[in-house]
């Protein structure tokens, strides 16, 4: 046995630098997902970054209940969602933005005018959607997430979320249903 | 059904790219310089929260002592002028005058203290014995001393001077046994 090993100081970690270390593991891997659901709302990068920020704050002043990264990544998920969509309320100059397309600047080649109508079409479908609709088809085509993720981010069982989803899907294949006729 | 799917998963693809927008770089720098700023401003938030809080504290003790300094008095600062101790005069000491001063103010006579607070909280004096009957006791005992022949008594000495109760001794009960008388139990009645 190497005593002397046992006889090096160790390095003294307090409980709050594990937390800071912990929320900021949280923070790089959940940050694009609070980013993005507050971007499905708002259609506004600079609101949806704040809107993310104002998130990622609060999970920072509740983070001791939040440790566990599906509960953490819930909360944010939940607590994005529904500030996006205060702010949305709240906000009467966004009105304006609501049926105007942002064009994702770090998506490289500009959009033609025919991906952002595509585009502004497919956001018209969603907010066609009621709240418990709209917030499962964003999920699901967020970062791949498959029905078990969505199923955990919302707290909602697996086969509600099924189903929602099924019925998303056909609502808004009604509404587009002019793209895939020319798609086909 | 074929032309449905392509049409979802067309659909799909649009979402996907529509929701394919990426963070600011310094995202993460900005939500720790927020924090940060929140945990400065925190102190002054509660500081703002504590000052309402605390007026609100004070002017509920205010209320309630004054409230409770109007009313309570009443009750027990009366009992207490009424519960007065009647000193433990001998007979041989009592003197009209001081029968007299003892009539018109009981308390002062048995509690000189408590008279003087009660005083100084309240101007005037409780009146515990009727003034016409405190007028009726100095004319019979200014009568009496007047009056031609009276015969003052003076206790013996022996009455005052009264053994304590420690000093009393009681001689143990003795109960006989009864005895049955001689020759059997007795007769029937």
């Amino acid at each position: 046995m190497n005593v002397g090993a046992w006889a090096q100081p160790l390095p003294i970690v307090t409980a709050d630098e594990n937390l800071e270390r912990e929320f900021e593991a949280r923070l790089a891997e959940s940050s694009r997902l609070a980013f993005r659901v507050a971007y499905s709302v708002l259609r506004h990068r600079e609101d949806a970054e704040d809107v993310a920020q104002e998130a990622f704050a609060r999970a920072y002043r509740s983070f001791r209940s939040l440790r566990d990264r599906d509960r953490f990544r819930a909360w944010l998920v939940r607590m994005t969602w529904r500030l996006a969509i205060d702010r949305l309320r709240s906000d009467r100059r966004r009105s304006a933005h609501e049926q105007a397309v942002e064009a994702p600047p770090e998506s490289g080649v500009a959009p033609d005018v025919d991906a952002r109508e595509r585009q502004a079409h497919i956001w018209a479908a969603i907010d066609a959607l009621p709240d418990s609709l709209r917030v499962v088809t964003v999920l699901a085509a967020i970062e791949g997430h498959d029905l078990k993720e969505v199923s955990r981010l919302l707290g909602v069982p697996e086969g509600t979320i099924k189903w929602r989803l099924f019925t998303a899907r056909k609502r808004m294949q009604e509404k587009l249903r002019w793209m895939s006729i020319e798609k086909g | 059904m074929d032309v449905d799917r392509e049409g979802l998963s067309a659909i799909e693809r649009a979402l996907t790219q529509a929701l394919d927008v990426e963070l600011s770089p310094d995202f993460a720098a900005r939500v720790r310089q927020r924090i940060a700023e929140e945990s400065t401003r925190a102190p002054v938030w509660r500081a703002w929260w504590m000052v309402p809080a605390a007026a609100a504290t004070l002017a509920v003790i205010t209320v309630g002592v004054s409230v409770r300094s109007t009313s309570v008095p009443s009750t027990p600062r009366l009992l207490a002028a009424r519960s007065m101790t009647v000193p433990q005069l001998h007979p041989g000491e009592v003197h009209p005058n001081r029968l007299l001063a003892g009539l018109q103010s009981p308390v002062a006579a048995a509690h000189p203290r408590r008279t003087s607070v009660s005083a100084a909280s309240r101007k005037e004096l409780e009146v515990l014995v009727p003034r016409e009957e405190i007028e009726m006791y100095r004319r019979v005992i200014a009568a009496a001393q007047k009056a031609p022949g009276a015969v003052v008594v003076e206790a013996p000495p022996v009455i005052v001077a009264g053994p304590f109760i420690s000093q009393i001794v009681i001689d143990p009960i003795r109960i006989d046994p009864i005895v049955p008388p001689a020759g059997g139990e007795g007769e029937r009645q």
